[in-house]
């Protein structure tokens, strides 16, 4: 098969041959194959509606960790507890798309029968985009809140020096009946650390208040985040920017996704690096059934009612409408329905070396 | 009167608020939950939602924005939630019911969440998360607001309210976590702050008409609005616009209450600000052993209190401890009532016929 090279190099490509890759790759590194099915479906999901940090990209890390065995590829997931409202499921050390796809599963069907479900999983690690799974409640026409905490502490505390807590995501899902599914999916830092690296890679400076250096003071040298020892901002900036408020919800993440299911804690030593096998990251799933409340499809009117006040909007700038969340990705989604994913040149050549170290299909020539 | 700032107890503070809400018609078992609350605000220096509201109130009930007496009904009442009916009262005491409800039934099934409707201001969102943490369980507490006056990223107007967010979990060792946030970047009387002070404003906390920083803190007053949290595009407003569009979501469409910014809002229906608030509770032991949540979270805490601070006299702090010093202090001090305070609540006092104690 052949794929579109642009100018800049880039290869676009069918979802499901992006699909296919991320498959044939974690198939040769030995991982069950309806566990295979499941996570290469939500990575793509990643890639095809933009976000493309969450999806192959991730192959090459999920590589590094597996040979410093601190993931289970080919991990045993089991239900450790379970009432009719809860569960707690121990992912075994294994990537975290197949037991939260699970957690997710129970946490409809508990809600739909009882009204609200949670349910948490430890011994986890990377689950790719928190909002796949709140996307997944609100499809089934429940409210979903989901969070997970990570494996790289550079975010510090307002007022401090040291990273201590993750990017820690959040993400909430409301159905609606016009409009697309309210979709918020937002890391509680300022940005994404691939924002930095990105000003980095172009050479240009950072904003004052997306990353501070060493001492903790605001930097706009994006090489104190790379490599002296810099760190991330909560949401906020700085303490005047309200950078407190950030650091608050990053430690509610915390609390949300590692004291429920007793998951290692990003600020603590080592984090991720303590057992074989398992980086004992955790996650927080957790639905609602709007119809508990209100009348079958009444909530959904009164989401879109908001939706549509949101966008009537008057925005600052008449080329750029106000949207709400979800909608970047929702158009991201449509465009590349048609144009295939974009696989830049150094990250094509990453799979590829994968592929042939792993004796796995390179598809993407 | 002078122009000092007094010291008063807090048993004098909530003797006066309890005062003033009774000479204003509320029944005496909602005087006794709200007198409570609103002191507990004053207690740990949210001056903001303490005694300070009390002019507020008076112009809603004097307008019938709200019902003072207005009856709390059950409107829908299922194993794991629950719908009440404020009956257009301030929020304190449906807001304290329907929390209590949310324990109850998490104590028994492992999580329930709590609507209402037709409210209006309850007070410090974090108050009712701590009742349950203070129960060994989790709380979650959302609210919808009077006023449009934050902007959503790229915008030029106000469509939000400060909607605020407070998270609370138990621990052992430490005091609960406790966050309580307005998504907006700050609260409208920081700004008010500068203003008076003559200060300029730091770029990304308030825009003016056309959606653009505003510098000049004076102008505020002049029809301007708040940032979400995040101030510009640049610095990721778009996520604080999402939070607060998330706290309407479940505090108002899943209520049935009325959206912040639709036309006539808090003043279509008379005695009835519609309103909307909504309540989680979670019991963690239905994921661990007793205890063990609690042994996290005090780990977390003490991990985060141990970062190295910037500066040495800035000590890295959690949520809700900037409060809980503050609640020491004052319990030695007193509470400080501001001179322009006082003189108000003296002349509401003498309007209707209230004791008052403050003198």
């Amino acid at each position: 098969m052949t794929f579109r090279v642009d100018e800049n190099d880039v290869m676009w490509i069918p979802k499901e041959v992006v699909r296919e890759q991320i498959a044939n790759i974690l198939s040769a590194w030995g991982m069950r194959s309806e566990h295979v099915k499941t996570t290469s479906t939500v990575m793509v999901d990643a890639d095809s509606c933009g976000i493309d940090t969450h999806g192959i990209s991730m192959i090459p890390p999920y590589e590094d960790r597996r040979k410093r065995n601190v993931i289970t590829v080919d991990a045993d997931i089991k239900v450790m507890k379970e009432t009719a409202t809860t569960a707690l499921i121990d992912a075994g050390g294994g990537l975290g798309y197949v037991p939260s796809i699970l957690a997710t599963e129970m946490c409809i069907n508990k809600a739909k029968e009882h009204g609200m479900a949670a349910v948490t999983v430890k011994e986890s690690a990377h689950f790719g985009a928190t909002g796949y799974y709140t996307r997944m409640m609100a499809d089934a026409g429940l409210i979903g809140i989901a969070t997970t905490n990570g494996s790289g502490p550079r975010t510090a505390p307002t007022h401090g020096k040291d990273g201590k807590l993750s990017t820690n995501p959040i993400a909430f899902a409301a159905p609606t009946k016009k409009n697309n599914p309210f979709s918020l999916d937002m890391a509680t830092t300022t940005v994404a650390a691939g924002k930095i690296r990105n000003k980095w890679n172009e050479g240009q400076k950072l904003p004052l208040g997306w990353a501070s250096d060493a001492d903790g003071n605001p930097s706009d040298d994006p090489e104190v985040y790379i490599s002296r020892g810099g760190t991330q901002t909560p949401l906020g900036g700085t303490p005047e920017g309200g950078s407190h408020k950030g650091y608050g919800l990053a430690a509610m993440v915390e609390i949300l996704s590692a004291s429920f299911c007793g998951a290692s804690l990003d600020s603590s030593p080592n984090h991720g690096n303590n057992k074989p096998g398992s980086m004992e990251i955790g996650h927080f799933f957790l639905a609602i059934d709007p119809t508990q409340f209100l009348e079958e499809g009444d909530f959904e009117n009164n989401v879109d009612e908001l939706i549509d006040y949101l966008h009537a909007t008057k925005p600052v700038n008449p080329d750029q409408p106000v949207m709400v969340a979800g909608e970047p990705e929702n158009k991201i989604r449509m465009e590349r329905e048609n144009t295939g994913i974009p696989i830049p040149p150094g990250l094509r050549g990453q799979i590829k070396e994968i592929a042939r170290q792993s004796n796995a299909a390179f598809v993407f020539e | 009167m002078g122009q000092d700032v007094m010291y008063y107890s807090a048993d004098i503070i909530e003797k006066q608020t309890a005062a003033f809400l009774s000479s204003f018609g509320m029944p005496d078992d909602y005087v006794e939950i709200t007198a409570t609350i609103m002191t507990d605000a004053d207690k740990r220096g949210i001056d903001t939602h303490g005694i300070a509201c009390i002019p507020n109130y008076y112009t809603r009930s004097k307008n019938n924005w709200v019902t003072l007496d207005g009856k709390i009904t059950t409107v829908r009442d299922n194993p794991l939630t629950a719908l009440l009916d404020a009956g257009g009262g301030l929020g304190y005491p449906v807001a304290h019911k329907a929390m209590n409800i949310a324990i109850e039934k998490a104590r028994k099934l492992g999580l329930a969440s709590v609507a209402v409707r037709n409210s209006a201001h309850f007070g410090a969102a974090g108050y009712y998360t701590r009742m349950a943490a203070s129960e060994g369980l989790v709380g979650f507490a959302f609210t919808g607001t009077s006023a449009p006056r934050v902007v959503p990223a790229l915008a030029a107007e106000g469509r939000l309210g400060t909607n605020p967010i407070a998270f609370t979990a138990p621990t052992r060792r430490n005091r609960p976590f406790n966050l309580d946030m307005a998504t907006s970047t700050v609260a409208s009387g920081k700004i008010r702050n500068k203003a008076v002070e003559g200060q300029p404003l730091p770029k990304g906390w308030a825009v003016d008409e056309n959606g653009q920083p505003m510098i000049d803190a004076t102008e505020y007053f002049n029809g301007a609005n708040m940032t979400s949290l995040g101030g510009t595009r640049e610095m990721g407003n778009h996520k604080g616009y999402g939070l607060g569009a998330m706290v309407e979501i479940l505090s108002a469409c899943l209520t049935g209450s009325s959206l912040v910014m639709s036309p006539d809002h808090g003043k279509r229906t008379p005695g009835s600000m519609e309103i909307g608030h909504f309540f989680i509770a979670i019991a963690p032991t239905f994921f661990r052993e007793r205890g063990a949540f609690e042994d996290t979270t005090d780990q977390l805490i003490d991990e985060l209190r141990a970062t190295e601070p910037v500066t040495p006299d800035q000590p890295v702090m959690v949520a809700g401890e900037p409060e809980n010093l503050i609640e020491e202090e004052r319990a030695k001090t007193g509470i400080p009532i501001l001179p322009g305070l006082r003189e108000k609540l003296n002349n509401l006092a003498a309007e209707t016929g209230t004791n008052f104690y403050l003198s």
